[in-house]
């Protein structure tokens, strides 16, 4: 019997069952990753080649962060500090050894373009998810990889690509949970993305805050019974909640606060209050504010997603399983409301004049191509209208406003510390120095130093003896002026500039407005 | 007769992988080198802080990959293929030719439970003509006998009797059953289980759909009482997260699947060849896991559920536990005994995966409290002496192992309350590491037995409880309850479920 048994053949193979459609490998995603590959390395190139992809203070300053990881007196992940998130900096790990990798910044830059293809991926994904159309993902990737801002940005060691990248996964997924909600992965993943998200950006934090009232929404809609309402809730913020938790406790094992990051000494600067600016108390301003900030960034393709929204909202009624694509447009009213009260400086041209923060607008991309796409879904005339709107718009970006975030980058460019940077290297030979980093960024990695000899506020104790007596632990001290509002002198300038002591121990040998580096005299050795 | 002399005549045993001997002569040596050389090193001046920092450095790495296969589990156990219904198969099953089944069911002080088991037994849904269901009984085991023998059973249902001998073990009840017993395929329940009434057909149609060394099919098992207590809430979703994340992931990769003590169906013949239960290892259904794989067979997930009672006594769960790490041990003993011939046997990936599971996991839970009072006591002190013992990398393996690795082994616990639908213990989950402190107890219980009652078998009492009052959904089953089928047994409780009575099947 038993013999029979064994040479029974399957009564169905896996040949002979019929295939669904959603199964079938996706031929448009592979081509749409393959040209955004090309079209990530091209702009890079371009981009590069115009030496502006480090332009921005922060691009410099993260790499330096990144590097001290594994080239400080003290290396080691605490290195990666408390001002800013640091999954971005531990992406770039691998690569920041290589001293043309930092000193380029292209070990970040390489964490962007990966995050960039990413989000086409999840834009691509969402869309045709929404629509079942895949020419409306194809439309939505268009009004995505069209944009020049994104194509600058995904060229610079920021975090604006990663971040959206990880909102975006976290929507995809959220939007699937939400349809499918006995499905576990769903929850596993979208918290996954979202907690990655969450150790990128604080504006990550914003979008995973109000996942849980659209999650919430989204069940009671489906009249589930409290105790699975709670349930899947925890189950789906066990991982979601992850990173912010992480955060915390990371905060207060190096450095004794689980808020030390807001309220540390060198806490992120883009938390700072910002006063003074004409929007900050008054609502219409702000919210035109950040409305320009958007069309400056994005385009013209805001109006074709607002088109789209509507649309959406009439189709769907915010049933249960169509909420969920909203959540990246939580950054709206979020930033509009912080640039109200004054938390975040925003500048923009049509209103402020500036260009300072105008990047904050590029993180409504995510969306725009979603819901854009959405509107060419609704017949197939606007299939090509709105993909033709997408170059049209890119147009128009370019011609009116040029790429805004190269001007941004432009303007945060720090000529002081850059020249005295090159001038540094020109004399340095692998000498201890002591600064204070913070604020000091670009001399640093500009100088190209050895930054396992540099003592700064991240060498612990070492820093303290070193500002105590200099002359015993370093032959450069580097200190920075007060230079106009925001930019306060530094704590070594504030200490020895006008203590006589120091003086006598060390020769200013280079200034210029912006820095002053003095070395050891002979004698103090 | 003499079970051990007859059944040892008709298969023959590859290695000698049985625990009736806890360590060969090899192993002996080894430890007592490793011993001497770990003295000699004192001697010659290796202070103790550096044995120290190394053992940390090794318990570092090994709780990284006892990480590592966590997450590989988890994401295999999410891939298509990983467990199966045969809903397909069971559709096209030729009632006239099903292969013929047996049901052993080990049996030691259960009466309490004893009529529960007649009717969940009775509502399987197979021919009765070619299923048999064998009740092994103790042969001291007398209110047992006397509860059985009080009863009208039906047609299908045999008594073995199990001589008094040594070792006083189910496996030994089970290896003595197999010379009455004559079927094509065969399965194992405890006495307190009630299989889902298509689970033969499944495994039959998995069988009958598979090449011949796929010779046992492991069913799931899930609690019926999870939310009796805090601890069956745990309990419960720890076997849920088993057999729903590590079974079906193990199984999808073809590693090696340490089966659980019931509802494991077998080839019979393919079970007698490999040497049947090692009636001296208090965990046979693992060892006959490593043993199957040793011998080049397979083992499949069948994506059924049999019902059992969670342990909601405390000491009870610990005296369980205990002899579930004692039978891990003993199995990791006798399968180490020439690792290199295990290790051709088994092939790298299934090697490692017995060091990881049979090898690491007992006594990763003999350590746990012993890091968790290091971590505690750290961060009250900020002691110089525990941070000596953790340099750079060593302590960011730590961190990673000590944060990560418990995050994941608690999402398993999340998961398994989500996949039983017990949505309002998810959040007890949250303090799985309370239920993880029992575990600690009963590694550290079992080691000990190890060493000075290493053959003990601790009985696990059944019937506790207030049971979901059994149903009988099948026309054997309703024909059985409706006779007043029990003599001498209260039946007031027996609740015949006439609206979902199932059609007799066409035998």
């Amino acid at each position: 019997m038993l013999q029979q048994l064994d040479i029974m053949p399957s009564t169905l193979s896996a040949r002979q069952r019929p295939r669904s459609l959603d199964k079938t490998p996706d031929q448009w995603l592979r081509w749409i990753l393959g040209a955004g590959i090309v079209v990530s390395i091209l702009s890079f190139i371009y981009f590069f080649q115009q030496g502006i992809t480090t332009d921005f203070y922060d691009a410099g300053a993260r790499m330096l962060i990144t590097r001290r990881v594994v080239d400080s007196p003290t290396p080691g992940l605490a290195q990666l500090g408390a001002v800013w998130l640091p999954l971005t900096h531990i992406a770039a790990l691998p690569f920041i050894g290589i001293d043309w990798m930092y000193q380029t910044g292209i070990a970040g830059s390489l964490v962007s373009m990966a995050s960039f293809v990413l989000s086409l991926y999840f834009v691509y994904r969402l869309s045709t998810l929404l629509t079942e159309k895949r020419a409306a993902g194809l439309v939505g990737v268009l009004v995505f990889v069209l944009n020049p801002n994104i194509l600058y940005m995904q060229s610079t060691p920021m975090t604006e690509l990663p971040m959206i990248a990880m909102a975006a996964g976290g929507c995809y997924y959220l939007t699937l949970a939400t349809r499918n909600p006995d499905k576990r992965r769903w929850y596993l993943w979208s918290g996954v993305y979202l907690a990655l998200g969450s150790l990128i950006r604080y504006e990550n934090w914003i979008i995973l805050f109000a996942a849980v009232p659209l999650l919430i929404y989204s069940f009671a809609r489906r009249r589930f019974a409290w105790a699975r309402l709670e349930g899947t809730l925890i189950y789906w913020g066990y991982w979601a909640f992850f990173g912010i938790a992480a955060w915390l406790a990371w905060n207060l094992l190096i450095f004794g606060d689980p808020l030390y990051f807001q309220r540390g000494e060198y806490a992120d600067p883009s938390n700072w209050v910002f006063e003074g600016s004409q929007v900050v108390g008054n609502f219409p301003m702000a919210l035109m504010t950040y409305i320009f900030a958007i069309l400056s960034t994005v385009g013209p393709m805001l109006i074709a997603a607002i088109a789209g929204i509507v649309i959406y909202l009439a189709r769907t009624r915010l049933r249960a399983d169509s909420v969920m694509p909203f959540l990246p447009l939580a950054l709206f009213p979020f930033f509009v409301l912080v640039v109200f009260v004054g938390q975040r400086p925003l500048d923009v041209p049509q209103i402020t004049g500036g260009v300072y923060n105008i990047r904050f607008g590029l993180i409504m991309s995510l969306p725009v191509a979603v819901f854009a796409a959405y509107l060419a879904s609704q017949h197939r005339f606007l299939i090509g209208t709105v993909g033709a709107a997408a170059v049209i718009s890119a147009g128009v970006l370019v011609g009116t406003l040029g790429i805004i975030t190269t001007e941004e980058a432009r303007i945060q460019v720090n000529p002081d510390q850059v020249a005295a940077g090159e001038w540094f290297a020109d004399h340095y030979h692998g000498e201890w120095m002591l600064l204070e980093s913070f604020g000091n960024d670009i001399f640093q990695h500009t100088a190209g130093i050895r930054l396992s000899h540099v003592i700064y506020e991240g060498t612990y104790q070492t820093w303290e003896l070193a500002l105590a007596e200099p002359a015993q632990w370093a032959e450069w001290v580097v200190m920075r002026p007060a230079v106009g509002q925001g930019q306060p002198a530094d704590k070594l300038w504030r200490t020895y500039h006008d203590d006589p002591g120091f003086h006598q121990d060390y020769e200013l040998t280079y200034n210029n407005p912006g820095l002053e580096i003095y070395r050891r005299r002979p004698a103090s050795q | 007769m003499n079970f051990t002399s007859t059944f040892s005549q008709r298969v023959s045993r590859p290695a000698n992988t049985s625990a009736q001997q806890q360590l060969s002569s090899g192993q002996i040596s080894f430890l007592v080198i490793a011993a001497s050389l770990l003295l000699v090193g004192l001697i010659m001046g290796i202070s103790p802080l550096t044995y120290l920092m190394v053992g940390v450095l090794l318990l570092s790495v090994l709780y990284l990959v006892q990480m590592g296969f966590n997450i590989f589990l988890l994401y295999s156990a999410s891939l298509k293929g990983a467990i199966s219904d045969y809903a397909e198969e069971v559709a096209a099953l030729d009632w006239g030719t099903l292969p013929s089944y047996a049901v052993l069911v080990p049996l030691y002080k259960e009466t309490a439970v004893l009529k529960q088991l007649v009717i969940n037994l009775s509502n399987l849904n197979y021919p009765k003509a070619r299923l048999t269901v064998y009740l092994l009984l103790e042969g001291d085991d007398t209110p047992m006998l006397e509860a059985v023998e009080a009863m009208t059973l039906p047609s299908n249902f045999r008594k073995i009797v199990v001589p008094v001998s040594h070792p006083r073990t189910k496996p030994k009840a089970l290896n003595h059953s197999l010379q009455f017993v004559e079927a094509d395929l065969c399965v194992v329940y405890d006495a307190e289980d009630r299989p889902e009434p298509d689970q033969l057909l499944k495994a039959a149609a998995g069988f009958l759909n598979s090449p011949p060394e796929m010779i046992c099919l492991q069913g799931k098992l899930h609690f019926h009482n999870p939310n009796f207590n805090w601890l069956t809430r745990f309990f419960a979703a720890e076997y849920a997260g088993w057999f729903t994340l590590v079974v079906p992931g193990l199984a999808r990769n073809g590693l090696l699947l340490l089966l659980g003590g019931t509802s494991n169906h077998f080839r019979m013949q393919a079970l007698r060849d490999i040497g049947a239960w090692d009636p001296y290892n208090v965990t046979e259904d693992a060892d006959l896991g490593v043993r199957i794989a040793r011998a080049g067979l397979k083992v499949k997930a069948l994506d059924s559920v049999t019902w059992e009672e969670a342990n909601a006594r405390p000491w009870s769960w610990v005296k369980q536990r205990s002899r579930w790490i004692k039978g891990y041990m003993q199995t990791y003993l006798a399968h180490m005994r020439n690792p290199l011939r295990l290790l051709r046997e088994l092939g790298l990936a299934r090697f490692l995966a017995f060091q990881v599971m049979v090898g690491l996991g007992p006594y990763i839970n003999m350590v746990n409290p012993l890091f968790w009072l290091l971590t505690v006591v750290y961060f009250i002190t900020r002691s110089g002496f525990i941070e000596a013992l953790y340099p750079g990398p060593v302590l960011y393996m730590a961190v990673i192992a000590a944060s990560l690795g418990n995050l994941i082994a608690i999402y398993m616990s999340l998961t398994g309350a989500m996949v039983q639908g017990e949505y309002g213990n998810i959040k007890h989950m949250l303090l799985s590491p309370v239920y993880w402190s029992m575990m600690s107890v009963a590694a550290w219980r079992a080691f000990r037995q190890l060493i000075f009652n290493p053959h003990h078998w601790e009985k696990t009492q059944h019937g506790h409880e207030p049971e979901v009052v059994p149903a009988a959904t099948s026309a054997p089953a309703l024909a059985f309850a409706a006779s007043g089928g029990w003599r001498g047994l209260d039946t007031s409780d027996v609740r015949v479920d006439k609206q979902s009575v199932a059609e007799p099947v066409a035998q």
